[in-house]
């Protein structure tokens, strides 16, 4: 067979050096040609390229692995499925049938959880923005609602009047647990003594029941003891408000916001060594709850995580299409996954494999996607030996936040499958055509082309 | 009228009382019984009125007419004067000072019984008092000459074979009317009553009949000797009323009756030679004897609480037995999330002999190893590190917490029990909990913990081959004390949970805590009032149910007919059981919910057991319980229960008879209950 013919640059060669990273970037090329078993080749072969792939076994071993840390250190625990990082529904039904109960912040995904079976008191709604109609679902369905802002104690109380009923809610909360960026936008402020007045608000009314605490300090944190702040916060104020206003607080959300085992852009160690074990933030939160909890009183900690259990049981396979060398001598390859189907590449360094070996020395290298758009870039830095095309690129991990934050632009969206625990391949989710996408577009008679082929 | 009752009611009960039985009923049946000698009746009325009001007039409340030897002793005494004399105003004087002399008489003997023996005083009383009264009034000429009444033969015959004939007598003989129509009426009052008690009659009269008659060689004389009716009391007090009644209870009537005979005899020698009837003297000796030294040794089947009937206390002990098989040491599981028993009492390694009864708990995974890769490393082994959670309230009495934690597969054999704390329980007993990391300690001797208290973590010190937690229950303080049994209380198994039990080798368990939302809905206050309506087809009634104190501290629910005790313990809520009237809808409860975990966990299982009241035919019931009192496995009522979802209990109820009834409890989101459902019985809550 010929070689390729590729016209000579001369770049630095670091092949074969250390570097503070660890390990030379020979060792850095990674081969995987199968996913939980089942030949990469033959996924596309049937399922066409791009193709997303999640691992049932990745997603419940993930989500146990949690469920252990939490469950082992502290004996009243909910799980709450964060519907946000990935809604689709053979995905949310693992893991309901693992036992996680379903958090949602619209009345789209409530609709979304409502329709796959989930009943109403196994929702927690939280959000900014609750239109009144769906408070009015929520509250006759018996979901717990965490209020975000005053506005919302009013409608709710619209609501327990229109209903007859009194909601039983909770309250979210933003504090400092001494991290940046604190995330101030969402609820209410624990040391301004805004959230002290929410309560008094909803004492006041007299027509909710508050019973939970709700906080969220960020996404994607990598200090556990951020948590046991957090946790020592509600605790404290939960105590506060059961001595000042008789609620009795049944349950504290600490939210989610813990990490996978992604490479943030920005962060120059890898995610082994830079986030830490699902325990030691088990450990951090349980120790603190122990401990500033009083004796006998086990108010149930309901976790919303959803990237720590999802995004590592998520694969993206795409194919290469072409190759170029940039004039700055720099290797680019265009590939056919692009941002529009991966939103998290704006934020991580993925994790790429080869579906077969390819010799060569590996230098650093541009993923360009297919969007005919300058922001469509996959990777701005990856080390890859020389790529002939239609080789297989496996990016992981992708299980959060890209099925549901992707969209349509340009190109169609992929099929997603799921290897089931005994190794059966399934379509959860079909590829677009065009008539996913002009289902809803009208075009006015007086518009219609009068072209004729 | 409602006055009157409260008065007249416990007169009546005095009179069932020496039958052992609380019929009002049964009370008036014996009450116009005496009567038939109007002196005897009157003798009889009149001490015990004045005992009555004697007590009332010293202060004494209502609630002491609940021990019912204040009343039959001065009853009985009554009647034996009754017996004596005709009525006549010197004599009703006579019959009066007779019942309050008695009364003190009682409550001073039961005072010395109860302190010095543990025991019921009985009917000694009445034997002392009627003995003193009797030979005191042979000094009393007047009342003598005045008074004394012959008796006449019986008014009615039947003609009956002679053993018969003696039964009925001797029945009768109870109440100082030795003829055979009394004691058809006295066999027909313990026939409605209890059928143990008339079971146990017949058994102790022929056997104690039978003996003497071999003892004496006249079977005549053995079956006209009116002091007979003895054997009967034996047998009934000790088969059916001290102890619970089963087949070894009748052996001890049997065998009792039996001591009774000489005793009668021998005692007949002296009280004969003053001219006086051997009264009650060997029921009450023999019954005594029997009852201290099983008293004493603590035997098992002692009757803690007699409720009235020994049907009653029988249900009751079965169902207790069945439904609470509390030890007084009940503990949490010492941890949090599921663990998986390695070894149990008895287990296969280390629990034997005087530490045969411990627990040891792992961590497994879906194949049921304990480690994740090849467990070369402690860190591998999923206990490792796992917080270890105080299982009682108590005070930390002793800690060691510096000992390294061996590679896996080693084992410190010097110090066997490892990095441990040692915790007193204030139930009378001290907890161990060992294999401790090192320096993972958290408490101290002489702090206090409660359930639930982080004491440190689990690791591999002392003689443990790979991370455990090893627990048990000892007697004395110091490290090696023998162990003693104790019960894991509330816990999961799969979807099954236990309010209390000792799991079984590789089972895996998980604590409950209880789930604040139902606890404060199902922890029923004081006065709170809930209100329903009662549809059985078409009849719709009302019902209210408030929630009252007892004077021991427990809670019932009351429709005013009936009481349903309740309570919340071993994170479950409780009907402990139903009293009074059985025709009240708020059995319902009991029997469609006997207990509820107080879990928010849709699909969870449990089962609980009913008494055989809960069977809705009354001559089904009585035949159970009679058969049970034999074999006390004979049958029961199994519940199974199922939260259908986090507010609803459904319940299949399956009675010996194999009928079963469906039932549904749904609980109210702010208190109390919402809807019950039993059969085609539908109980709504009106708001």
């Amino acid at each position: 067979m010929k070689k390729p013919y590729e016209k000579p640059v001369i770049f630095k060669l670091k092949t074969g050096f250390m570097n503070k990273f660890g390990g030379g970037s020979y060792f850095l090329k990674k081969v995987r040609s199968e996913i939980e078993g089942i030949s990469v080749d033959e996924l596309v072969k049937e399922f066409g390229s791009p193709l997303f792939v999640f691992s049932e076994r990745k997603l419940r071993q993930k989500f146990r692995e949690l469920k252990n840390a939490f469950t082992l250190r502290y004996p009243n625990v909910e799980f709450s499925w964060s519907y946000k990082t990935n809604y689709l529904d053979a995905i949310c039904a693992i893991l309901h049938d693992e036992g996680e109960t379903a958090e949602v912040v619209s009345e789209f995904e409530y609709e979304k959880a409502r329709r796959l079976g989930v009943p109403g008191n196994k929702i927690i709604y939280n959000g900014p923005y609750k239109p009144l109609d769906s408070l009015r679902v929520a509250v006759r369905e018996g979901a717990r609602i965490n209020v975000d802002h005053f506005e919302e104690i009013a409608d709710l109380e619209q609501v327990a009047d229109e209903l007859g009923a009194k909601p039983r809610i909770g309250i979210r909360l933003n504090m400092d647990t001494g991290i940046q960026p604190q995330w101030s936008r969402f609820g209410f402020n624990l040391e301004s003594g805004q959230a002290i007045d929410a309560v008094k608000r909803i004492a006041a009314g007299g027509k909710l029941e508050l019973v939970g605490l709700h906080c969220h300090i960020g996404t994607f944190i990598l200090e556990p003891r951020a948590y046991e702040q957090e946790v020592k916060k509600m605790v404290e104020f939960a105590y506060r408000i059961e001595e000042e206003f008789g609620f009795k607080i049944e349950y504290l959300d600490i939210g989610g916001g813990f990490p996978s085992k992604n490479r943030l852009r920005g962060i120059y160690l890898p995610p082994d060594v830079a986030v830490p074990s699902v325990d030691e933030f088990a450990e951090g939160v349980c120790n603190a709850l122990l401990s500033s909890l009083r004796p006998g009183d086990y108010p149930k900690l309901i976790l919303e995580s959803g990237r720590a259990i999802v995004d590592e049981a998520g694969y993206l396979i795409t194919t290469v299409h072409a190759a170029k060398r940039m004039p700055n001598g720099r290797k680019a390859y265009v590939v056919d996954a692009g941002v529009n189907i991966l939103f998290t590449a704006f934020w991580y360094h993925f994790n790429v494999e080869l579906d077969r070996e390819v010799n060569g020395p590996a230098e650093p290298c541009i993923l360009y996607g297919p969007l005919c758009m300058n922001i469509d870039v996959v990777d701005d830095m990856v080390q890859l030996p020389p790529l002939p095309r239609g080789t297989r690129l496996i990016l992981s991990p992708v299980g959060a936040y890209n099925v549901t934050q992707w969209m349509q632009f340009i190109r169609y969206r992929p099929n997603v499958v799921l290897i089931g625990e005994n190794g059966e391949v399934e379509l959860i989710r079909e590829a677009e055509d065009l008539s996913d996408i002009v289902r809803r577009e009208r075009l006015p008679e007086r518009l219609e082309l009068k072209w004729k082929d | 009228m409602e006055r009157l009752k409260v008065y007249f009611l416990p007169i009546l009960r005095s009179y069932s009382a020496v039958l052992f039985n609380s019929s009002f009923s049964g009370g008036g049946a014996l009450l116009l019984l005496t009567f038939l000698n109007p002196n005897l009746g009157l003798g009889g009325l009149v001490a015990v009125i004045s005992a009555y009001l004697f007590a009332r007039l010293i202060g004494f409340k209502r609630e002491f007419l609940r021990l019912d030897y204040y009343i039959y002793n001065p009853l009985l005494v009554g009647l034996s004067l009754g017996y004596l004399f005709k009525v006549s105003l010197l004599s009703l004087l006579f019959f009066a000072v007779a019942g309050v002399m008695t009364f003190l008489l009682t409550y001073a003997l039961s005072s010395l019984f109860s302190y010095y023996l543990k025991l019921p005083v009985l009917s000694v009383p009445f034997v002392i008092g009627s003995s003193l009264l009797y030979l005191a009034s042979v000094k009393f000429s007047n009342l003598f000459a005045i008074n004394l009444y012959p008796h006449r033969a019986p008014t009615f015959s039947f003609n009956l074979p002679l053993p018969l004939e003696g039964y009925l007598k001797s029945l009768g003989a109870i109440f100082f009317v030795p003829d055979s129509f009394a004691g058809f009426v006295i066999f027909l009052v313990l026939l409605m009553v209890s059928r143990i008690l008339l079971f146990l009659s017949l058994l102790g009269y022929f056997s104690g009949a039978l003996f003497q008659a071999f003892l004496t060689g006249s079977t005549y004389q053995a079956f006209t000797d009116t002091s007979a009716f003895n054997y009967i009391l034996t047998s009934m007090a000790v088969g059916g009323v001290f102890l619970i009644p089963s087949l070894r209870s009748y052996k001890f009537a049997l065998l009792s009756s039996l001591i009774a005979v000489p005793l009668s005899a021998g005692a007949k020698v002296f009280w004969e030679s003053y001219g006086l009837p051997v009264f009650a003297i060997p029921f009450n000796v023999s019954t005594h004897m029997l009852l201290y030294v099983l008293i004493a040794i603590s035997y098992y089947s002692v009757v803690k609480i007699y409720k009235g009937t020994p049907e009653r206390t029988l249900d009751y002990y079965l169902t207790y037995q069945r439904r609470f098989p509390f030890t007084g040491r009940e503990l949490l599981p010492p941890f949090s999330g599921k663990w998986t028993v390695w070894q149990s009492f008895n287990g296969r390694w280390t629990h034997k002999g005087p530490w045969r009864y411990a627990l040891d708990f792992v961590i497994t995974d879906e194949e049921g190893k304990t480690y994740k890769g090849e467990g070369l490393y402690l860190t591998d082994y999923y206990a490792f590190g796992k917080p270890v959670l105080s299982p009682v309230d108590g005070e930390v009495v002793s800690v060691v917490s510096n000992l390294p934690d061996n590679p896996p597969g080693k084992a410190d054999k010097e110090n066997n029990w490892g990095n441990y704390v040692l915790i007193y329980d204030r139930r009378g007993f001290y907890v161990l909990l060992c294999h401790f990391k090192q320096n993972s300690i958290r408490v101290k001797p002489g702090e206090h913990v409660v359930k639930g208290t982080l004491l440190g973590q689990c690791g591999n010190s002392g003689y443990s081959p790979q991370p455990h937690i090893h627990l048990h229950v000892q007697l004395l303080p110091h490290l090696g004390a023998p162990t003693a049994p104790f019960n894991l209380a509330s816990y999961l198994s799969g979807d099954f949970f236990y309010d209390c039990g000792v799991p079984r080798e590789g089972q895996e368990i998980e604590p409950v805590y209880p789930d604040k939302y139902l606890f404060n809905r199902l922890n029923l206050l004081i006065d709170q009032e809930m209100e329903f309506t009662v549809a059985e087809g078409k009849k719709e009634l009302p019902l209210k149910l408030k929630v009252k104190m007892a004077p021991d501290g427990t809670f019932y629910l009351t429709d005013g007919a009936a009481k349903l005790y309740f309570g919340i313990g071993n994170s479950t809520f409780y009907f402990y059981y139903f009293e009074g009237d059985i025709s009240s809808p708020l059995k319902y409860f009991f029997f469609a919910a006997p207990k509820i975990p107080l879990i928010n966990r849709e699909g969870i299982k449990w089962s609980d057991y009913l008494p055989f009241l809960s069977l809705s035919s009354p001559l089904k019931r009585e035949l159970y319980l009679f058969l049970s009192s034999f074999v006390h496995n004979f049958s029961l009522t199994k519940v199974n229960l199922l939260f259908a979802s986090a507010d609803r209990v459904v319940s299949d109820i399956i009675s010996p008879d194999s009928k079963r009834t469906k039932g549904e409890l749904l609980i109210s989101p702010d208190f109390g209950f919402e809807e019950l459902k039993f059969g085609n019985i539908v109980i709504r809550r009106k708001r």
